[in-house]
Parts: C-alpha cells; structure tokens; sequence
C-alpha cells in the first residue's frame, strides 16, 4: 500500500507555478510587474499541446479552485488536469487588450482519489488569437467538503 | 479495505487574493511595494464590518499564525476567526504613515481537524484613523504541535 491508496481527506493547496516539469514545449516564470506575484509562469513556445506538469498532492474533498491569470491577443486556450482528469476546460484566455490579475474560480471541484500530478497543457485558441501562449500566476485549492 | 484518515496538520501559506464575500468590496490589487506584487483589499466600500471569508482545511494541530498586511492612515481594525473563534482580535492596522508588509504573529493557536471557514472583518477602526480599509497579503499557518 502507498500513500496514495489511502483515501486521505485533504486540506487546502496553494500552488505558485514557478519551475514545472515541461512536457512539451519551453516553460518559464515571465516577469510582468502589473501582475500579482510580479509575473506569470508560461510557454514561450508558443505552440499548440505545450504542456507541464507539477506534482501536486490533494487529498480527497470537494475543493474551490481560483486561478489567475493574464489575457493578451496572443492567448491560447488552456486545460488544467488533475492525473488526467481536466478541471479547468479550455479556458480561453484571449482578449483584444492585455487584462492582468483574471480571477477564474471552480466552485465544486470533487476529488475522489488522492492526486499525484497537476498539469497545463495548451488546447487550441480562439480564431481571433495570433498564438498559442497560456498564462498562470497562481492557483489555490480551497476543501470546502 | 478502505481507510478513512484525518490529516494531522501541516505547513500552509495562504496568499489573500480572493475570497468569499461577505460584505463590502474586495477586490486584488496591484501594488509593487507590497509583498507578491499586491494585496486584496477594500478599499472602494471600505465600511466597518466588511467581511470575507476563505474555506480552511489543515488538519488539526497547534499553529503560528503570522499575518502579513499593510498599515495607513485610512485603516481600520481587524479580526481574523476560524469559524466563531476570534484567532487575532481587533489588529490595529493605523498608522499616520503608509507602512508596508508588516508581520503580526499569533502563537499557539489550535486548530481541529475538518473543515472550517476563516473570516477576515473589519471591526472598528482607530480614533486617528481616516477610514476602515484594510490591506491584507497572507497568512502563514506553522504547525507547531
């Protein structure tokens, strides 16, 4: 048995995207000081599928998940995915004018079994994106079950 | 054979850039002189009893709590409860001059097992003081027993 058969209640995360291990793609923390936390972690790449990962150990629980982020008009789309199963889907983060400080909550994350891993990957963008660069500066997991 | 374990506690730093209103508005802000790049703060309803609160899962434990927050002439006063039980009582967060990333400690404090709900709320403010702002960057939880 490992610690991750046990069906452990979890507590809250607080997890600031800083060095990952890249998948696919070139991942680094960009510094923007109209940012919180003084930048975003992201893939200068800039392609399609970019991916990284970071362990990331949760517990079982009904969580909030509040993540932040920056939109430009280079944005892609991203996934966000607990051992493979996506909690954050596709989540655009195109805009016309660059926004800083986006707040993205889920309300009622539900974990059923311990996690491992958490990871990015870049899915598609909107038709009116020039790229494929995702952004996050923070993302926080809140058991409020 | 399933087993059901309660956490026993841990280290958690909880960065304050969203929460669940209560009353008032909240809102993160950008600011280079702070900590992290920012705080989250009332500063457009800026009224006593502004309120919000952020689901807490730990583990139970004995910890030490050190909130970092900001000083001014505009602040108020702060209490800061898991559930009902007031943890840091009436912080007095005035000062005739802006004071950046201060540091209150708060040591011992228990903390059950489950899930609670941390509550941040303005109560009161200081003769001297202009208004009842408050300016908040995290809170650090230390498990100490």
């Amino acid at each position: 048995m490992t610690l991750h058969d046990v069906q452990k209640d979890g507590t809250n995360v607080d997890l600031i995207p800083i060095d990952g291990d890249a998948v696919a793609g070139t991942w680094v923390f960009f510094i923007n000081n109209a940012q919180i936390l003084s930048g975003y972690y992201t893939n200068t790449t800039g392609t399609n599928n970019d991916q990284v990962t970071f362990p990331l150990v949760l517990g079982k629980g009904t969580y909030e998940v509040s993540m932040i982020y920056i939109t430009t008009s280079s944005r892609g789309k991203l996934d966000i995915a607990l051992d493979g199963n996506i909690i954050i889907n596709q989540l655009d983060q195109y805009s016309v004018a660059s926004i800083p400080n986006v707040l993205h909550r889920e309300s009622a994350v539900v974990i059923r079994h311990p996690t491992k891993t958490i990871s990015f990957t870049v899915n598609g963008k909107n038709a009116a994106s020039s790229n494929y660069y995702v952004s996050c500066s923070y993302i926080s997991f809140r058991r409020v079950a | 054979m399933t087993y059901i374990l309660q956490p026993v506690g841990k280290n958690y730093d909880l960065v304050i850039f969203d929460g669940d209103v209560v009353q008032g508005t909240w809102a993160l802000v950008v600011n280079a002189s702070k900590i992290l790049n920012g705080m989250y703060a009332n500063i457009a309803s800026h009224a006593d009893a502004d309120e919000f609160t952020i689901p807490l899962a730990l583990g139970k434990g004995t910890y030490d709590l050190h909130l970092v927050y900001s000083k001014d002439s505009d602040q108020g006063k702060l209490d800061v409860l898991v559930d009902s039980t007031v943890v840091i009582n009436q912080l007095d967060t005035y000062d005739a001059a802006t004071q950046h990333n201060q540091i209150h400690e708060e040591t011992n404090v228990a903390i059950g097992g489950g899930l609670h709900t941390l509550h941040f709320l303005v109560n009161g403010k200081n003769a001297a003081s202009s208004n009842h702002i408050m300016r908040l960057h995290m809170l650090s939880f230390r498990k100490v027993a």
